[in-house]
């Protein structure tokens, strides 16, 4: 890897007139192969979703940590070059699959032409030059800019840098990622590993799995084994849930169509965090359960299926890889549980059935859909999903009840989203906010009004107060 | 109290064993929950593994390299979760499938 630093000589990164700099890496292998699991779930739901599909952008924002400071805008780029060698997800483009480039003339991958082919291969590139752009101001601001368009998935990298600077100085290293890149998790591991870039120079350990590797293996025999416990799993449950959970017209359907109602709650946090304390398990198994009870109540059916995103970095070599691993996995819940001990004791394994079969090979799930809709007489898929998108997860028993019930004046629901298109009816999100549990519903308001939305959300706050001091079992080894 | 030689060579035998794999269990428990636990704290536990900070997360990572080094294949059953919160449930489910 080598240097140019603005306007100079010696090779690496360049200044560009308008307020950015480009950055020459040079990484070693290039390569193509067909999609991973995780990949071609991103892929799918990316064409499901365009032209809205900007929606699966996300970003990070790193601080420049004190002792590296005063930090040059060549420095970061030196670091940010360095990153894109190391994980080849980041060099990772979509293209033609291996027989079209084997045509004389295979067609061009352009990005409107891209969307309409459902198998592209990935093409890892070992060089090439990555814009940076460089801001001064807000981060914030320029991580919303690199997000905002969708991303040209043949002809763009998948990774969107920035640099924002004051005084010549880089203050926060920006991130935003294509979704076909990474995952949340995935861009933890990015983050962290820039971070150690700035700061040490290198990265110690062991180079992850990259998804070429990830690829190759998906389809060994170990692979396909792991596939096909995965897909039992869909099997069974796609033949006896209902074929949607939200399948009755709401009658109140809002203009664009697609709406976010977002609670921010400490209330539900802690309550949420005593039940999983009192109970031995997770809070993300107890809003899991909870949200899925609510929704059997909502719809009247009487077994639920939703769709938790499952990060699958269970193998511990895949802890650190940088590419995108999350895939929805199939939690499938009877109604009518009458306390919270019974649900969550019915749930927990429900869960790991669910996270067991998130690690999954698209083309088997859909060619069984395909059957059983076949058989079925309907189209069966949930639309149902949840996304928990927390990096923590912490039980604590001692809130107490008269606290609980006092942080419940401080809940806010704003409306954040609009939009025309989305590949789903009920997309629940948790996340970590300032000011408690973030919990949004994203719905189809031809489905799920908006009232009925955000009616949702504060009954799922009030079942958490009350799950939270209702009678907890005794826990015995 | 006399043993015939082979019984008492077995006696220890099992003796031996029974604790290492306890003990490569325990190990594993604290890689899976990243330290959250101990493997002391598990050895030790009398409240489910799960009480002790092992969440959901850690449970999939401990079922992905129990069944690597063992060969073995969870059915996730619904008794799945009380076998993955109990070291001794947890060993017996490896010596029946050996």
């Amino acid at each position: 890897m080598g240097v140019r630093s603005p306007g100079g000589k010696d090779s690496r990164s360049s200044a560009r007139s308008s307020g950015g700099m480009d950055i020459r890496f040079s990484g070693g292998r290039s390569g193509t192969a067909p999609l991973t699991w995780g990949q071609r779930a991103i892929w799918d739901t990316v064409r499901k979703t365009a032209p809205d599909d900007r929606y699966f952008n996300f970003g990070q924002i790193l601080p420049v940590p004190d002792r590296v400071r005063p930090l040059t805008p060549e420095r970061a780029a030196r670091a940010l070059g360095a990153l894109v060698e190391r994980h080849e997800s980041l060099r990772t483009r979509l293209g033609a699959a291996e027989q079209d480039r084997a045509r004389p003339h295979p067609p061009r991958a352009t990005a409107s032409r891209l969307l309409e082919v459902p198998e592209p291969w990935q093409v890892l590139e070992a060089a090439g030059t990555l814009p940076v752009t460089v801001a001064t101001g807000d981060p914030e601001r320029l991580l919303g800019e690199l997000t905002a368009t969708a991303f040209d998935y043949a002809a763009e990298w998948p990774l969107r840098a920035g640099l924002v600077v004051d005084g010549g100085e880089v203050t926060h290293l920006v991130l935003a990622f294509c979704h076909l890149a990474a995952d949340g998790l995935g861009a933890e591991v990015a983050l962290r590993d820039l971070r150690l870039l700035l700061t040490r120079g290198a990265v110690p350990g062991p180079v992850p799995p990259q998804p070429l590797d990830l690829a190759r293996w998906q389809e060994s025999e170990p692979g396909r084994r792991v596939a096909r416990l995965a897909t039992e799993h869909w099997e069974r449950e796609y033949r006896r849930i209902p074929p949607t959970m939200f399948d009755r017209p709401s009658g109140d359907v809002a203009d664009p169509p697609v709406w976010r109602a977002k609670l921010v709650s400490r209330a539900m946090d802690l309550s949420a965090q005593r039940i999983a304390a009192l109970h031995a398990t997770s809070t993300s198994t107890v809003l899991l359960a909870l949200a899925s009870s609510l929704v059997a109540e909502v719809t009247g059916h009487e077994v639920c299926a939703m769709l938790p995103i499952a990060g699958n970095r269970f193998r511990g070599d895949t802890v650190n890889a940088v590419t995108t691993l999350s895939q929805e996995g199939l939690f499938v819940l009877e109604a009518g549980h009458n306390d919270v001990t019974g649900l969550l004791r019915a749930a927990k394994p429900a869960a790991l059935r669910a996270y067991r079969s998130a690690y999954h090979d698209p083309r088997d799930r859909d060619r069984l859909v395909a059957g059983i809709s076949r058989e079925r007489g309907a189209t069966i898929h949930p639309y149902c999903c949840f996304n928990d998108m927390r990096f923590t997860d912490r039980a604590d028993a001692s809130p107490d009840e008269p606290a609980v019930r006092r942080a419940l004046a401080e809940t806010t629901l704003t409306w954040p989203l609009r939009q025309d298109r989305l590949n789903c009816r009920f997309c629940l999100h948790l996340t970590t906010e300032p000011g408690g549990l973030g919990v949004s519903v994203t719905a189809d308001t031809r489905f799920l009004s908006r009232p009925a939305m955000e009616r949702y959300l504060l009954d799922l706050e009030s079942a958490l107060v009350k799950a939270a001091f209702a009678e907890a079992p005794e826990l015995v080894g | 109290m006399n043993h015939p030689v082979v019984a008492d060579h077995e006696e220890q035998h099992s003796m031996q064993e029974a604790p290492a794999l306890r003990e490569r269990l325990a190990a594993m428990v604290a890689w899976a929950s990243d330290g959250t636990v101990s493997a002391a704290e598990a050895l030790a536990a009398t409240v489910p593994l799960s009480a002790l900070g092992v969440t959901s997360l850690a449970q999939m990572r401990l079922i992905d390299a129990v069944e690597r080094e063992f060969g073995i294949e969870f059915d996730f059953s619904d008794d799945t979760v009380d076998v993955l919160n109990d070291l001794t449930a947890l060993e017996r489910r490896i010596t029946e499938a050996a």
